[in-house]
């Protein structure tokens, strides 16, 4: 999976899942998430994290939601990299 | 919107520390040797004592109550209104005092609109109750529902201090955590079902936690408070209030009611719970505005019952009192909802008059 494609998936989730996302065309790693840009709230980082798990067959610990991996696309994407084998 | 940071590491003891633990070290004695229905009148002396011994701060306070009120009237003076605030601060404090000395605290509470809680547990899927930032509100709302057998997870910041309602800023102290704020959440624990803190580090499993409680029609509370990932600045008064969206977005994720909780004092250790009708969602067109416009239409009722018992809002000198008036109200604001949820506020005498 490329990146612009997990940026792709990202933004289908936040539409259909969150009913958010704004201007989309905008979205790319530096668009913030939890709490700037999107502006994601704790229960929706939660929502967020079901639907990719959803999507990817992924387990997400308690121990991995840390603010510090949703602050923007691109915390998160480097956070899903090693567990989706991401290529550039 | 302006999002709220998590404060970094805190400092080990601050200024508000010494004003916390001189207040404990004078009230104490009072709490614990004199009758209740002495409380009042002896923190009245105090408060007073105050107001004349500070008077620049005083004339200051009654002047951020003017600005505040604008054209509206309350119903005493607005130099009695800065003396009763702090009076409301003063009993709350004995009252914690009082409740950890043998025997506690056994105020007289009166649990109204119970039916709406009941109601919104028959769909399964919990209850999200949000109580308010007011004078007494933090003890007593726990205690009104234990005593009728509702089991409560709270939902708390990891540290407010010892004085759930002070007018001060909100400064945790390494102190003020591990010292003073157990008082208080140590008392307020006997009446939950459990407290789920949110962590320093800003780790968001608590949220799970939470939600989990809802699947499983449980009853989660949360203060109205500035204190969040997302927070709004809503009209208030002739200012802005902050408040963060943490409970209509977990009501929201978890499709469970989101009712508002209200506390008045009724008397010397007489207190009512309100909890009123769920506030219903809307179809707006996106997530973030149908939260936004929940947030809205709380504080539209909030404002009301500030209105009401101006006495016992803990927010008067942190509100926000600048340019910014209400039609500037964000574009979430759904008018036609708020004033129906205005209309809606729980006229406490008619609800008591049906209960009894």
């Amino acid at each position: 999976m490329t990146p612009e494609a997990l940026i792709a998936a990202l933004r289908a989730i936040l539409r259909e899942r969150l009913a958010l996302g704004g201007d989309e065309g905008a979205l790319d790693t530096d668009t913030g998430l939890l709490g700037a840009g999107i502006g994601l709230d704790s229960f929706e980082v939660l929502q967020l994290v079901a639907a990719l798990e959803e999507r990817f067959g992924l387990t997400i610990d308690d121990d991995d939601l840390l603010p510090d991996h949703f602050r923007t696309v691109g915390t998160l994407l480097r956070f899903l990299e090693p567990r989706l084998q991401v290529t550039a | 919107m302006r999002p709220t940071d998590f404060p970094p590491r805190a400092p080990l003891f601050s200024r508000t520390d010494v004003f916390e633990v001189m207040t404990i070290s004078v009230l104490t004695p009072i709490a614990w040797l004199a009758p209740e229905r002495a409380w009042l009148p002896l923190g009245h002396v105090l408060s007073l004592a105050i107001a004349y011994a500070w008077p620049a701060v005083t004339r200051a306070r009654v002047a951020t109550l003017a600005r505040a009120l604008g054209p509206r009237r309350v119903e005493c003076a607005l130099g009695a209104l800065r003396v009763a605030i702090m009076d409301g601060y003063m009993e709350e404090r004995l009252q914690i005092l009082r409740a950890q000395k043998p025997g506690g605290w056994r105020p007289r509470l009166r649990l109204l609109g119970r039916e709406h809680l009941d109601a919104a547990l028959t769909h399964g899927r919990g209850a999200v109750l949000w109580t308010p930032p007011v004078s007494y509100a933090d003890l007593v709302t726990k205690m009104a529902l234990h005593e009728v057998g509702v089991a409560v997870s709270h939902v708390s910041a990891f540290s407010r201090g010892f004085s759930p309602n002070s007018c001060l800023a909100w400064n945790p102290t390494r102190f003020g955590t591990t010292v003073l704020s157990p008082l208080r959440t140590r008392i307020e624990d006997r009446y939950l079902r459990e407290r789920i803190a949110l962590p320093r580090d800003g780790s968001l499993a608590y949220a799970r936690r939470v939600e989990r409680r809802l699947r499983e029609n449980g009853v989660v509370s949360i203060r109205a408070g500035e204190i969040g990932h997302r927070a709004l600045d809503l009209p208030f008064l002739e200012g802005r209030v902050r408040l963060a969206t943490g409970a209509p977005s977990l009501a929201l994720a978890a499709s469970a009611a989101l009712l508002p909780v209200f506390t008045t004092r009724t008397g010397p250790g007489r207190f009512d719970v309100v909890i009123e009708p769920a506030l219903e969602s809307i179809a707006a067109a996106s997530r973030h505005a149908t939260v936004d416009d929940l947030t809205l239409r709380y504080t539209r009722l909030l404002e009301r019952y500030v209105l009401r018992h101006p006495e016992i809002w803990s927010g008067w000198y942190t509100m926000q009192l600048d340019d910014a008036r209400r039609d500037a109200a964000p574009a979430a604001a759904v008018s036609r909802h708020a004033r129906r949820d205005a209309r809606a506020v729980t006229d406490v005498a008619k609800l008591a008059a049906g209960s009894q």
